[in-house]
């Protein structure tokens, strides 16, 4: 089951499976894989999180908190949440139209 | 509320996850496995992520996976540097990119013409291009382009070393002195392992231990060479020195690509000439290890070719990077 889920081509990018996590709530790594795991059936690497996470921080979509040890939590930026948003969108656009091309296809 | 404690307050999901995290409270510092990690990545990323990395590689089983996600991540953070921390723009970025390309290309070409000179400088051949013409003028091509690729591989690349050496010593950076360390050494080791064989006797034809030994120097030569073009390339990668020299490096790559395409060009019609002029030759067996002349001379064009496909394309790019 988890190797299926884990085959979605929808939600294969880390940094989309990042900023949704971060939708919920400050997160710091370990607690973003275990949420992405869960949610997404994609368990990341700690490399795959991290290049990600470097890339939406320079793109201004997340930011660093700070911490009083050495796990550091991010969270969503205003753009990263209006960047989150419109994939959304976009993503539901094509969830709509394959399932009513899907639908014609049966009918 | 401390900045920590919004970690899980979103949903009753993100307040599990974190609370089900090995070792609530992490340590101070990273496990040995995790610091060594962690200096695979450049000094920049290790001063922005590197603590909170070696937690989360702390927290995370090791596995093959996990090893090769981090290997592939620190080689992305070395060619693509991220982050807010990011030294250069992207056009200095993409610059140091497509010379170091150029440079390794260029040892690429290197290497295989080492193996046409030990071809041609057999008597039969050497004969044939003082005797031929068309023969001596392409071999002569091909000394001229390659004197030329290497003074201006020098020319654009030594300042570049001399920079980051000075730099890595005046910082302290031991890795980066270690990384340049590797070309002398592996040019000592090499020039070891053929005064060896030299003090070993020319073995006659025939003797196993003529293909063992030709196999060991050639083996080495690679070797060597493969080891300090990972090593200088991963130096320059991570070094910080003057963006003007990477400036000033473009029309010597350009140089040092025109000069392959040169190199390339000679080799086959140093071919050519010699199926012309000589076709006995070309079909016999003065080829690597006494194998065929053409077989040796496909192949040595045929990677030349390639490496200075990429070459070019790589000078190509410095343009582009120029102008973006």
């Amino acid at each position: 089951m988890q190797r299926a889920t884990s085959d979605r081509i929808a939600t294969r990018d880390p940094g989309l499976l990042i900023l949704a996590s971060l939708a919920a709530g400050p997160r710091h790594g370990y607690a973003m894989v275990e949420d992405i795991a869960r949610f997404g059936g994609a368990r990341l690497g700690p490399g795959t999180l991290y290049g990600a996470l470097a890339r939406l921080e320079e793109a201004g979509l997340i930011e660093p908190l700070d911490s009083p040890d050495r796990r550091r939590p991010y969270r969503l930026t205003d753009a990263g949440s209006a960047v989150l948003s419109n994939e959304i969108d976009a993503l539901e656009q094509v969830v709509l139209t394959v399932r009513n091309r899907l639908a014609e296809q049966t009918t | 509320m401390t900045a920590l404690d919004g970690i899980g307050a979103g949903t009753s999901d993100s307040a599990s996850a974190a609370a089900s995290e090995p070792g609530a409270a992490p340590r101070r510092s990273p496990t040995r496995l995790a610091s060594f990690a962690v200096r695979l990545f450049p000094d920049d990323w290790q001063s922005r992520y590197g603590a909170e990395f070696g937690a989360l590689l702390d927290a995370t089983p090791p596995s093959i996976r996990i090893a090769f996600d981090v290997l592939v991540a620190a080689v992305d953070a070395h060619v693509h540097p991220t982050g807010p921390r990011r030294r250069w723009p992207l056009m200095i970025e993409r610059l140091r990119i497509s010379e170091l390309t150029v440079f390794a290309s260029w040892v690429v070409l290197v290497v295989a013409g080492l193996a046409f000179q030990r071809m041609t400088e057999g008597a039969p051949l050497a004969a044939i291009a003082a005797g031929q013409p068309a023969v001596g003028w392409a071999y002569a091509a091909i000394i001229g382009g390659a004197v030329v690729s290497l003074l201006a591989i020098a020319f654009g690349g030594v300042p570049i070393a001399l920079a980051i050496g000075r730099t890595a010593v005046e910082r302290r950076r031991w890795r980066q002195v270690g990384l340049l360390a590797v070309p002398p050494l592996s040019l000592a080791a090499w020039i070891g392992v053929t005064l060896l064989l030299i003090g070993r006797g020319d073995p006659v034809a025939g003797d196993p231990w003529r293909i063992i030994a030709f196999l060991a120097w050639v083996g080495t030569f690679v070797a060597a060479a493969t080891a300090s073009t990972v090593a200088v390339s991963a130096a320059a990668l991570d070094a910080d020195v003057d963006a003007a020299l990477y400036r000033r490096a473009v029309a010597p790559s350009r140089l040092a690509a025109i000069a392959m395409m040169a190199v390339t060009a000679a080799v086959v019609a140093w071919g050519v000439a010699l199926g012309v002029t000589t076709p006995g030759a070309l079909w016999g067996s003065e080829g690597i290890l006494g194998t065929s002349t053409i077989l040796t001379w496909v192949v040595v064009a045929f990677v030349m070719t390639a490496a200075t496909a990429v070459a070019v394309r790589a000078a190509r790019n410095t343009t582009l990077d120029l102008a973006a």
